[in-house]
């Protein structure tokens, strides 16, 4: 009944005001976004962080919120229509998608993305409610030992879990939080690589690092995408309909890939793109037809599809009940919650229950917009598709320098901007991921205040980490994250053999 | 199309041993912050310098596995182009005179010629293409910034 009562709390707040024009914006904005080649959620949230500065906060984050989601259903439609997916969570769908297209059905494709997109948002989202309260109140009994555990084992995750070098994960991470060391150290005062510049004593301002890292280096990686050009046109929609043979052999793939991407999202750093991969794999291990899968299988479109929606509110869980964030999108919105003036942590559902709830509730709503948005508006989708890169990529560049100066009307936001661009395109094309550093500059201060904290209270006693059950539990999980990858690839050598033999 | 092959080759361990020159940096300025008189155990100095000692630890890991990885197999990465670097420096350049310039010469003007010039180095279209995209594209972010978002931007005039 207190699910019921929340859920009618937070419904209230998403028809108040303008906040139901939001939920359409973002669901609009979103699927605009993330169907354009080289823009995922995690940019296209960062993009439109600056316009959100000015609103009340709750509306900020439904429309957040909304662009989340529907960047995830945008994914979609390039992968099927042009085989470029707008993200790495969108790859799967393209395998069986746009071999469907290639076949006259990109209507039938899209519409079963959008069904799928549908049913995972939906399986998501309840089980996002379910769980919420009993994760809030579980986590309500963490100290700050558990705390500090928690954000290292958060850390680590995300840089091993992620695709690439757990080495290179590891180092972005790191690099991440020795950045939010930068400014005034809270406890003694003391100015900390400042070099004397007023403008760094506050620290390095989130949303910079933010656009920086997300909206000037994909800006710089779709530079490189036009040098070498290789746009291809929209494919004809057809029919949006699939036949009764294709729904039955698709709805338990929905079903299938709705629970591995929630279980999948709830880990970080594990996100949307190993979500999907994962439901593909074992749609295609279960099928009585493995053959058809890369060749347009309508399970091979469901499963991941399904998955990749339903990841986000998996994602959205660690979020919203430990702050601690799951995948980049969540991470940018952590940061924006922070840049709002909002703690986040198991607090939130105590002390921002309209919010909270609101911003479930409209995804509720939006996951029903965008259903009815994506079908009848599959031809405006198709037109805004051919946008040219070249005028995608200025617009970017502009609205990322022009949105980082009106963030204090500072120039040195500007430069900073530029400086984290370049890092984070050069960390790009060296395969360091960029997630693990922003989560670095986000966690940072509140791990090294959450240690502090710790300490104060065990009276230096640093056996507090390894003596305590939960904090002897993450910190083991983090060492597996570290060594595993490691010594599962020893043991399988030594039982299979070396490849290279 | 030629390759840029030096960083190609190499960019692997440039990157790497970077890390260790910004770690021996970071770790030399960590060593200079000021502690105060009183202070417990966790001063502000412990947090850098063990950030800095992890961030050199994993530095040099990577800077010798690269190296094995290099010696293990005559594989190259895929080299970038003269073209694509040209054309990433070109913009990154363009960017930094943006910055440079608005103070100066104000968000319209240093917006019209990033516009167009971006649009001209990427081969768009003609001039007069590039030049009406250029006035439409600043004129919405105009619109969308000074009307509507009260974004007090930078002008020639006081």
């Amino acid at each position: 009944m207190e699910v019921l009562s929340n859920l009618q709390l937070g419904f209230a707040e998403v028809f108040t005001g303008y906040n139901f024009f939001f939920v359409i914006m973002g669901a609009f904005f979103g699927t605009w976004i993330g169907m354009l080649p080289g823009i995922g959620p995690a940019t296209g949230i960062a993009l439109l962080l600056p316009f959100t500065y000015d609103m009340d906060t709750t509306s900020a984050l439904i429309m957040l919120g909304g662009i989340y989601f529907g960047a995830m259903y945008g994914g979609a439609i390039s992968s099927v229509l042009i085989n470029t997916p707008g993200d790495a969570s969108a790859v799967m769908t393209a395998i069986d998608g746009n071999p469907l297209a290639r076949k006259g059905r990109a209507g039938a494709a899209l519409f079963i993305c959008a069904s799928a997109s549908f049913v995972g948002g939906m399986l998501g989202l309840i089980g996002l409610t379910l769980m919420a309260v009993p994760l809030t109140e579980f986590a309500l009994l963490f100290g700050p030992a558990e705390y500090f555990m928690m954000m290292v084992f958060a850390i680590v995750a995300t840089s091993t879990l992620i695709e690439g070098s757990p080495a290179k994960g590891i180092l972005s991470g790191v690099f991440g939080l020795m950045i939010s060391t930068i400014g005034i150290d809270l406890q003694s005062s003391s100015a900390r690589f400042t070099f004397g510049q007023p403008d760094l004593m506050d620290g390095i301002n989130l949303l910079v690092v933010i656009i920086g890292l997300f909206c000037i280096s994909e800006a710089f990686i779709n530079i490189e995408r036009f040098t070498t050009k290789t746009d291809q046109a929209p494919m004809p929609v057809g029919k949006l309909w699939i036949t009764k043979a294709e729904w039955l052999r698709s709805r338990w793939a929905l079903i299938r890939g709705a629970g591995i991407g929630f279980i999948v999202g709830l880990f970080p750093g594990a996100g949307g793109a190993v979500a999907t991969a994962f439901a593909y794999a074992m749609e295609k291990r279960i099928s009585p037809h493995p053959e058809e899968f890369g060749k347009g299988a309508i399970e091979g479109i469901a499963a991941p599809e399904s998955a990749n929606n339903a990841s986000v509110s998996g994602a959205l869980i660690p979020m919203l009940t430990l702050g601690i964030p799951g995948s980049a999108s969540t991470a940018i919105m952590l940061g924006a919650l922070m840049i709002y003036g909002i703690e986040p942590g198991p607090q939130l559902f105590q002390e921002h229950p309209k919010l909270v709830w609101g911003l479930i509730s409209s995804l509720f709503v939006g996951n029903f917009v965008l259903l009815i948005l994506n079908i009848p508006l599959i031809g405006l989708w198709v037109r805004l598709l051919k946008i040219p890169t070249e005028i995608l990529t200025v617009i970017i560049l502009l609205l990322a320098l022009t949105g980082s100066y009106a963030l204090q009307n500072s120039l040195a936001d500007v430069g900073l901007v530029l400086v984290f661009g370049v890092l984070g395109y050069a960390m790009r094309k060296n395969d360091f991921p960029t997630v693990p550093m922003l989560l670095g500059v986000i966690l940072g201060s509140m791990l090294e205040q959450s240690l502090r904290q710790a300490l104060m209270l065990s009276v230096n006693d640093w056996t507090i980490f390894f003596t305590r059950p939960l904090c002897a539990g993450l910190l083991g999980l983090s060492v597996l994250c570290i060594f595993g990858p490691t010594i599962i690839a020893k043991l399988r050598r030594s039982v299979v053999g070396d490849p290279k033999v | 199309m030629r390759s840029v092959g030096f960083y190609a080759r190499f960019s692997g361990e440039i990157f790497a041993a970077s890390g260790i020159v910004i770690a021996v940096v970071y770790l030399y300025f960590s060593f200079s912050i000021k502690v105060p008189l009183v202070v417990d155990f966790l001063g502000p100095r412990f947090m850098p310098l063990t950030l800095g000692l992890i961030f050199l630890v994993f530095s040099i890991h990577l800077l010798v596995s690269e190296v094995r990885r290099k010696a293990a197999s005559a594989k190259l990465v895929v080299p970038m182009t003269f073209r694509t670097v040209y054309s990433v420096a070109g913009s990154a350049g363009l960017s930094v005179f943006y910055f440079l310039a608005i103070e100066h010469i104000g968000y319209l003007l240093t917006s019209l010629v990033f516009v167009f010039v971006f649009l001209v180095l990427s081969q768009y279209g003609g001039i007069v293409k590039c030049a009406i995209y250029a006035v439409g594209i600043v004129a919405i972010f105009q619109l969308i910034f000074r009307l509507l978002l009260g974004v007090p931007l930078p002008t020639i005039f006081v």
